[in-house]
Formats: structure tokens, C-alpha cells, sequence
């Protein structure tokens, strides 16, 4: 099996999270506070953690160009840049031949705390946000990341036994 | 030290890369001046092919979730109904007076010599659109709706649902086009539009701009009310069509509360959207012939 395998696994995960997610979580929520999935950044950091820093920073910056450019509103360039470095340094700090369970779950939360702090002082610097960063990390950000995290527990079996199929998978053959 | 770390490849390329980044999102952050043009033929394929595969996956999505609604709101569909039955016996009513002042309007104009684009002015046309995507981004709430360029849609049509406005196209490909919502706007922003507003009912007496949307609260600001201006809370907002950026008379919200400005010159209001902005389903996109 080759590893290209994991773009359409990204293909699919940008496809849940613009078209399928805003609908599963439920409106009520919406009052007050707002949860944002990132279910490509996951995607990104398991490449990264499974097979090292440059593929995932070649898929990032291709996803994130892809997400800047369908829903261009304020500016481009923000997920391309956020989703390739945060794969590069994924990949940088935590791959392993074989990584544990705790090493990938730690690089995931430790990737969306990054990211989600990112988003936030990108559009502050561009001043497209006003409100303060507290009230940012309660109604925003502590949501968003424990939604994900939940996300990303559920994808790690599938994700984990694909990953050993195009890495080992030949051996076992033999 | 300092030499050492220059001297790292990785390290040069990485600050490299940074200052690029922030000088790309710097140069395509929205103008408020910005030419208006189409965008490439490459970006118009590719922004289109991925909106198709998006609504495939949508539809299912979404009548699922419709299933889940319908039954937790089975329950109190039977008030739902009883107040529609009155809300239509009132409509009915309404229209058979909307149709005598409409004639005498008519007529009136007539005698006057208004002219075929005078008359045309109010008339708009609603053009409805299935959202195919939403944006996962939190603070840059945009959709992608199914008319493109192909259906006649073009840039800075206002956006409703049945219920009030909710944006505006900010981008047109040949099937898909985005809106951005108001949530959005915010006049501080160098790309920010600002909505001329005045109350249902004394359009003459009142108006306001729509400068910008409390994300805290859930509430639009209303600033550069005039101190003699009559609106007050409970009174409904809409559209003034003053400026030209949005089409006149598009319900908005209801004033929630009203209150001296930062100045002290002006007053401002904060408005609650009729609309809400999440689970967009079919949304209208107006035009003005």
C-alpha cells in the first residue's frame, strides 16, 4: 500500500469537517460558546507522527491552501501556514519508528492548543478580532480542543492500523 | 551565538517561510476599496470541484439532521401550527390592503412620470441557494451556497434567510459563490462593511450604521444614532438602502437596548438578529433588478 493513501483520508476528513460537523453538533450549543473542528490539522499531526515531518508539511500547506482559498473571507494564507508548520514541528518533536499511544495523543493536543492559540493571534494582529483572549480560551478555544480531542481518540484505531498496513504491511507478507 | 543560529539552514528557512506567510496574508487581507474582478480560471475550477464533492456530502448530512429535528420538535408542532393558522389569517388581511395601496402606488407613480428603472427599483427578485459548506474557521464565518455565475449571481448581493439578513456574496464562481455573514462585518476592519439602517415604520425618522457584531453578547451595534431619533427597544430594524450596499427594506433585528455612544454625541443600539447563523439550510440571495 502506498502512503498516498492518506490524502484521500485527508480529502475526506476536510469533507466532514466543512459539510458534515456543523451539523452534528447541536444549535443549542451555539449560545455560548462555539466549537470549531479541526479535523485536518488531526489528520496532519498523525501523518506527521507516523510518517515524519516532511510529508506532513507537504499535505498541510496543501490542504490549508485549499481550505484559504474555498472560504477566502478576511485573507489567505492563514490554515496554509498554520497547518504546514504545525505538521513540520509535529513531525520534528514526535516521530517515532513506533510511537506510543500517549506520544500521538500528546503531540495532538499539544498541535490544537498551537493552532487554535494561532488562529487567534493572527486575526488579533490583523485586528479582525476584538475580544480579549480569556474570554476567547473559555468560549472558544477549551470547547474546540476537547471536541477534537474526542474526534481524534475515535480516529486513532482506523488511522493507526492504515498507517502499519503502508509501513509494514509488506513485510508481513512475506 | 547569534552567528550559530543564523548559520542553521532550518532555522534561516523557517523565518523564512514566517515573514512570507504574514506578508501573503497581509497583502490578500480584504481592501475596502478592493477592485472587484473575477478570480482565476485554476482557483474558479478548483474552488468549484471541491463545493460539488462538499455537497455530496451535505445532503446526506443535513436530512439526518433534519430527521433528528423533526422529532425532537414533533412536540410542539401542534402551537406551531395553531400560530400559523393566525399568523395567515392576519397575512391574508394584510394583503388584500397591500393590494389596494399597491395599485393606488401604481397609480400615483403613473401620474408622476416615474420612470421603467424608478419603478423596478423595489421589486427584487429572491433567488434561493442550498448551502453546500460552512466554515470550520471561528472567526471567519463564511458558506458556500449552490448559484454561481451561471444563475446570474453577482458580487454583493445581500443575503437572507426567512427570517432576516444575514450576509453578502463575496465571491462567485461559475456553480458556487461565498457569502460572508454579518457576523463578519465590522467597520474597524479594513475590509469591513457597514449596513445603513433605519426602523420599520418611520423610515423618514431614524437611522443608524450597523458597525459591527458583538460575538460576546450575540448582538449587533448600531452606532451614529442621532440624539432626536426616535427608535427605541422592541422596535424593528431594517434595512435603509442608503449607500447602496444593501438593498432597501431587508428585516435585520430588534432593538434590544439603547444607550448614549462613546462620545456622548451620538447613541448607540445594540440589535438582536432575527436570523440565526448557525445550521444554515436554504438561504435567499436578492437581487436588485
Amino acid at each position: 500500500m502506498s502512503r498516498h493513501w492518506f490524502i484521500v483520508v485527508l480529502t475526506v476528513l476536510f469533507m466532514l469537517e466543512t459539510a458534515v460537523f456543523p451539523w452534528l453538533i447541536p444549535p443549542d450549543w451555539y449560545v455560548n460558546i462555539r466549537i470549531a473542528p479541526h479535523l485536518v490539522l488531526i489528520g496532519v499531526v498523525y501523518i506527521a507522527v507516523f510518517f515524519g515531518r516532511h510529508y506532513a508539511l507537504v499535505l498541510g500547506l496543501a490542504f490549508g491552501f485549499i481550505h484559504d482559498l474555498v472560504f477566502y473571507g478576511h485573507m489567505i494564507g492563514m490554515h496554509t501556514s498554520g497547518l504546514g508548520l504545525i505538521g513540520y514541528f509535529a513531525g520534528l518533536l514526535f516521530y517515532r519508528v513506533r510511537p506510543s499511544f500517549v506520544t500521538v495523543q500528546m503531540a495532538v493536543v499539544l498541535a490544537l492548543m498551537v493552532f487554535d492559540v494561532y488562529i487567534y493571534a493572527i486575526y488579533r494582529l490583523f485586528n479582525v478580532v476584538q475580544e480579549t483572549f480569556t474570554w476567547a480560551i473559555l468560549h472558544y478555544m477549551l470547547p474546540s480542543i476537547l471536541f477534537n480531542l474526542f474526534f481524534a481518540l475515535a480516529v486513532y484505531v482506523p488511522l493507526r492500523q492504515l498507517a502499519e498496513k503502508v509501513l509494514y504491511g509488506n513485510k508481513k507478507e512475506d | 551565538m547569534v552567528f550559530k543560529l543564523l548559520g542553521n539552514k532550518k532555522l534561516f528557512f523557517l523565518l523564512l517561510a514566517l515573514v512570507f506567510f504574514i506578508a501573503v496574508m497581509g497583502l490578500t487581507l480584504i481592501q475596502r476599496d478592493r477592485i472587484v474582478e473575477n478570480s482565476s480560471w485554476p482557483v474558479r475550477i478548483l474552488k468549484d470541484t471541491v463545493s460539488w464533492t462538499q455537497g455530496l456530502f451535505f445532503k446526506p448530512a443535513q436530512s439526518i439532521a433534519g430527521f433528528f429535528e423533526d422529532v425532537y420538535r414533533l412536540r410542539i408542532v401542534y402551537e406551531e401550527n395553531e400560530a400559523l393558522r393566525r399568523t395567515v389569517a392576519n397575512y391574508a388581511k394584510d394583503r388584500a390592503r397591500l393590494n389596494m395601496l399597491e395599485a393606488e402606488n401604481e397609480r400615483l407613480k403613473e401620474m408622476l412620470e416615474f420612470t421603467e428603472r424608478q419603478k423596478e427599483m423595489n421589486n427584487y427578485r429572491y433567488h434561493i441557494a442550498q448551502v453546500v459548506a460552512i466554515n470550520s474557521d471561528p472567526y471567519n464565518e463564511t458558506i458556500r451556497v449552490n448559484l454561481g455565475s451561471r444563475d446570474g449571481v453577482e458580487l454583493d448581493w445581500a443575503v437572507t434567510t426567512a427570517d432576516g439578513l444575514i450576509g453578502q456574496v463575496v465571491a462567485v464562481e461559475p456553480f458556487y459563490s461565498t457569502v460572508q455573514l454579518i457576523t463578519n462585518i465590522d467597520d474597524r476592519l479594513p475590509g469591513g462593511r457597514a449596513i445603513a439602517a433605519t426602523v420599520l415604520g418611520q423610515e423618514e425618522h431614524s437611522f443608524g450604521i450597523i458597525q459591527s457584531y458583538d460575538r460576546s453578547e450575540g448582538v449587533l451595534l448600531m452606532t451614529r444614532i442621532s440624539q432626536e431619533d426616535p427608535l427605541k427597544a422592541g422596535d424593528i430594524v431594517v434595512t435603509s438602502g442608503l449607500g447602496e450596499r444593501f438593498p432597501q427594506g431587508l428585516l435585520i433585528g430588534v432593538v434590544e437596548e439603547r444607550e448614549v455612544g462613546e462620545y456622548g454625541i451620538t447613541h448607540t443600539a445594540k440589535i438582536r438578529p432575527f436570523a440565526r447563523f448557525n445550521q444554515l439550510r436554504e438561504v435567499f440571495l436578492v437581487e436588485v433588478p
